[in-house]
């Protein structure tokens, strides 16, 4: 079993007052200190399913030797991806394009954990919404400013974003970087065969996450804060993906299933349904259950164990610029892992 | 309620508001990394959002900074409501069999 136990520690200050009646009343203000504990049982490191993964042509997942980041020589599946999702044509929308296009044909953009129909409307309450009056997307026919060629694209997704796209939404097209047409940007992604416990969580860092079962890297945080001090809106498409230059398309956030964005399906039993594994070679799972509710044993990582699937994942919400905590199992060494 | 009570309840409000980072002012998209600004890799922490909706978790670290991530359900603004309002009701309740 791979477990994350709490255990909640009073650090803090206590503060000891006189209460009336000659009796003494404590106010205790503490902060916990998570301890993260791992509890060795390795049935419930259930192998990585390459059945699952339905990946666009040309890929290919091979089983190939790796060392993980304790050190300890283990086998891998080395799974190369084409960059382009295997159950969708076409991704976006995007930006909007102007003040009065509609969710179905806007996409995302996301704050402080929600995700937001990226309308006209909502484009041109920007100012309002983050309150600063130095916001507007507009040119003067009430056209959304979007970066629409390559050049512009790449000006305005680096993180030194080019001063000339402030107040602009950003846009990556997938044909500027197609390898292969109809494809992406192609990344290989190790990952244990089956997961190997650590002895204590692992960070996220900047590295991917894991991939999707569809062939799309999941992605570490977008910087957010790097965005929105260059007044641009990195926009994403209903499945909170988008397009830059280095990863070709991936993922910031898991929402399936609404708008131009496939389902996934539950799992027999009622469970949210597993969509990708994460580096560590655990599944990830989505965050809400068959009744919308979520898991309440969720550990530091989003993790849990249960009889059926062992230890694994559940992402976090859609707008949450994130997928899972930390890693429970280890990965593979950063120096064998592709460039993220 | 003597001096020492009411100074009890003024630092028990303050004291229990000051872990919760809040960001109903606007929305900054900075809520979960300013909740970790003064803790360590796996403290707990929360967090509000614009919307008022409340994030509980603990301090991960990406890229290099710390970022409050939820392992809780996350409890909506109308939920908070729902339940602020229920305690009134039972203390006006209360109130009013007290009253007769």
């Amino acid at each position: 079993m791979n477990k994350v136990i709490t255990f909640g520690i009073p650090v803090l200050s206590i503060l000891i007052l006189s209460g009336c009646n000659g009796s003494d009343s404590t106010i205790e203000e503490t902060t916990e200190v998570v301890i993260e504990e791992i509890d060795e049982v390795v049935n419930e490191n259930y192998p990585v399913d390459t059945t699952k993964f339905n990946l666009s042509s040309p890929s290919e997942i091979i089983e190939v030797a790796c060392t993980l980041s304790n050190g300890e020589e283990s086998t891998c599946y080395s799974i190369t991806v084409n960059g382009f999702p295997s159950d969708r044509t076409e991704l976006g929308p995007f930006c909007p394009t102007t003040n009065t296009t509609e969710a179905a044909d806007a996409g995302k953009w996301f704050d402080d954990g929600v995700l937001y129909d990226l309308t006209g409307e909502f484009v041109t309450n920007l100012d309002i919404f983050y309150g600063d009056s130095t916001w507007n997307l507009f040119d003067g026919a009430g056209n959304v400013k979007i970066t629409d060629s390559q050049e512009s694209c790449e000006a305005a997704a680096r993180p030194d974003v080019d001063a000339a796209y402030n107040n602009y939404c950003v846009q990556c097209e997938i044909s500027y970087y197609e390898e292969t047409e109809g494809g992406g940007i192609a990344s290989t992604f190790l990952i244990p065969t089956t997961p190997v416990p650590r002895s204590s969580a692992g960070s996220v860092e900047r590295s991917s996450v894991g991939v999707a079962f569809n062939g799309v890297t999941l992605d570490a945080a977008a910087p957010a804060e790097a965005i929105l001090s260059a007044y641009t809106i990195a926009a994403f498409d209903d499945c909170v993906g988008h397009v830059n230059p280095f990863a070709g398309y991936h993922y910031h956030g898991a929402n399936h299933g609404e708008g131009t964005c496939p389902s996934v399906a539950f799992e027999a039993d009622g469970h949210g349904g597993a969509f990708g594994y994460a580096m560590d070679g655990y599944a990830i799972h989505t965050m809400l259950d068959e009744n919308n509710e979520e898991e309440l044993d969720l550990d530091t990582c989003r993790g849990h164990t249960d009889d059926s699937r062992g230890y694994h994942y559940h992402s976090a919400g859609p707008g949450e610029n994130l997928f899972i905590g930390c890693f429970t199992g280890e990965t593979v060494q950063v120096d064998q892992q592709g460039p993220p | 309620m003597n001096i020492k009570n009411l100074v009890a309840v003024v630092l028990t409000i303050v004291f229990s508001s000051v872990f919760t980072v809040s960001a109903h002012d606007s929305h900054t998209h900075t809520a979960p990394w300013k909740a970790c600004e003064e803790k360590k890799k796996s403290e707990q922490c929360s967090y509000t959002n614009g919307d008022e909706d409340l994030f509980k978790g603990s301090c991960q670290l990406f890229s290099e900074s710390l970022m409050c991530v939820r392992n809780q359900p996350i409890i909506y603004a109308e939920e908070l409501a729902k339940d602020v309002k229920k305690k009134h009701m039972v203390k006006d309740t209360h109130d009013l069999s007290l009253s007769h």
